[in-house]
């Protein structure tokens, strides 16, 4: 029976005073890593994403790659194109148009799809309208609608598109002509390593930014780091409030326990032990609390999985991409070191106080 | 041999009590054997409690010297004066503080420096507390509670045994019972005891009374 055991046994005195301390832990915890794990699952899944439907290089305009691939209305100049497709360390090339048009006055995207596997469709490819579409104008598979002048049958319809913005997808070949022939993008394979043939494209071709798959992923860190950070600062608040109720519990534990102290003392307990005791208790209120908000977090994870990420169309995401062994780890290793740290006045004054006195408490 | 266990030379002792100076102590000589078992007795504020708390190295001296086993007290560090207090003295409470999150045994357990549950069974044992091991405090008698914390200050077989008002809180046949064990302690073991307590009662079953006044022996 040593003096950090009971530490264990004090936490289970004052159950009622434990849980509700734990409490703030578990919300500050669960707020923390349902709100990071979110940010983390995004990045993982869109990285994955990206790299599994892009080529090795995507070469646009220059103005263009500065906005991550967005297009938009800018394109590859035809002497551009020109000069890619004779380019001997790509192959597999395709090139990728986008435009923007309207149906009925509503503003539209036409997406050029060389691979029709990036969407999940509902009919056949060909000619795919998004839901948003569906909705304002009721049309469905076997519609005829209008682009440009040209009339078209709808094949199938999509789930996937721009928050609600309308999105028309055809065969690139199809789209091309409806664009006056103008390329957005070509995507290509490489023959070495697509670091150095980025080089190369943007040394041989005026005008044009190479990106690779390593660039995009790149790209989404930064973005998504930058807004998980943001969150996460906002979630530890709750984190915060939580270690600041453990300051206050131990001073009011340590204060009850005070003629307690001062008979572990008389029974030859060093300033030392008793200290640690203390932290140690701290220390656990903080860990346990964090181990359930973890498993709490990772519950509310796995139902976002199941019913939300279908909506959303992040299918395929999972726990381990929301709950990376860094989170994990950094969230139980940072909770239990910041609820000692927590612990450390109370503790001290506990070591500090004067036996005599600490005996003839009331 | 020196059998010479604690030894009080000229022992002052002054308390700050709000902005009044109490002098606790004035200039007590006293000298404890190996084997002794003494009570001390005295009205409240004769300085008993501070000449216990100054035997059990919980508190310094302001002056003169308190030998323990032939050393100055004040001579150790924090760090040692607590492994003496383990590791050589024992301490009982009027109030027994027992630990309420703790069974019986575990309690008997907690000071011993390499625990060991079979030593802290025959402890419990000797002061008959046997088939109590898992008993919580509020499960026991004021007796009972007393019989643990004796068990729990022989833990480490300390030399001199120290008790603060022991039968302070328990009636007449359990005051007799926990002198008897202390008797048998100090005749049968060669425990040094000393006891202040209020209690003539349990004053008769010491070899030696000292009696206090004003802050020295009279």
């Amino acid at each position: 029976m040593s003096i950090y055991k009971l530490s264990f046994k004090n936490l289970n005195r004052r159950k009622l005073r434990s849980a509700l301390t734990m409490l703030g832990i578990i919300i500050g915890v669960t707020a923390l890593v349902v709100l990071m794990g979110i940010g983390s699952g995004m990045t993982s899944y869109m990285k994955g994403q990206t790299e599994s439907i892009m080529g090795d290089v995507t070469i646009m305009n220059s103005s263009a790659a500065a906005y991550m691939g967005s297009t938009g209305d800018s394109y590859l100049s035809k002497e551009s194109v020109a000069k890619i497709k004779n380019m001997s360390q790509i192959y597999d090339i395709k090139e990728e148009t986008q435009f923007t048009s309207t149906i009925d006055r509503m503003p539209i995207i036409v997406v050029g799809m060389s691979d029709w596997n990036q969407i999940k469709i509902n009919g056949t490819p060909g000619v795919v309208i998004s839901k948003s579409i569906v909705d304002q104008f009721g049309y469905k598979i076997g519609s005829n609608i209008t682009i440009k002048d040209k009339k078209l049958t709808v094949t199938g319809i999509t789930n996937e598109g721009g928050f609600g913005m309308g999105i028309i997808f055809l065969n690139t070949s199809q789209a091309l002509p409806l664009n006056d022939d103008k390329v957005s993008s070509i995507t290509a394979s490489t023959k070495k390593d697509p670091e150095v043939v980025k080089k190369e494209i943007e040394a041989q071709v005026d005008d044009v930014s190479a990106l690779t798959k390593s660039d995009f992923t790149k790209q989404i860190d930064d973005i998504m780091s930058g807004i998980t950070l943001f969150v996460g600062a906002i979630a530890s608040i709750a984190l915060l409030v939580g270690v600041i109720s453990i300051i206050n519990i131990m001073l009011v534990n340590v204060s009850e326990r005070t003629r307690e102290i001062g008979v572990l003392k008389a029974i030859g307990f060093t300033n030392r032990e008793i200290l640690g005791s203390i932290l140690m208790e701290a220390g656990l209120l903080g860990l346990i609390g964090a181990v359930i908000g973890l498993i709490i977090a990772a519950l509310l994870l796995e139902l976002g999985i199941i019913y939300l990420a279908p909506q959303l169309n992040m299918e395929g995401v999972t726990l381990v991409q929301m709950l990376p062994l860094w989170l994990v780890v950094g969230v139980i290793v940072g909770s239990a070191v910041l609820s000692v740290l927590a612990g450390l006045y109370p503790a001290w004054r506990a070591s500090r106080l004067n036996v005599v006195e600490a005996l003839r408490y009331e | 041999m020196n059998d010479t266990v604690l030894e009080f030379n000229q022992v002052w002792k002054t308390y700050k009590m709000g902005t009044e100076k109490v002098k606790a102590l004035r200039g007590v000589d006293l000298i404890i054997k190996k084997g002794s078992f003494i009570a001390i007795m005295g009205p409240s504020g004769s300085g008993k409690s501070t000449l216990l708390h100054l035997a059990g190295i919980l508190d310094t001296p302001t002056e003169g010297t308190v030998l323990m086993n032939g050393k100055n007290i004040k001579d150790y560090s924090g760090k040692e004066q607590a492994k003496q207090r383990r590791s050589n003295i024992g301490f009982i409470f009027q109030r027994f503080n027992l630990m309420p999150q703790l069974t019986v045994l575990e309690n008997v357990m907690l000071p011993m420096i390499s625990p060991d549950a079979e030593k802290a069974k025959i402890l419990l044992d000797k002061v008959g507390l046997k088939d109590k091991y898992k008993r919580f405090q509020k499960q026991l008698s004021g007796g009972e509670q007393q019989r643990v914390a004796i068990a729990r200050a022989l833990a480490n077989d300390p030399y001199i045994l120290l008790a603060d008002e022991p039968t302070g809180e328990l009636d007449t046949q359990n005051t007799r019972l926990i002198m008897d064990l202390l008797k048998n302690l100090n005749e049968n073991d060669g425990l040094t005891i000393v006891a202040v307590t209020h209690n003539p009662l349990a004053a008769e079953y010491a070899k030696e009374l000292i009696k206090m006044q004003d802050g020295n022996i009279i």
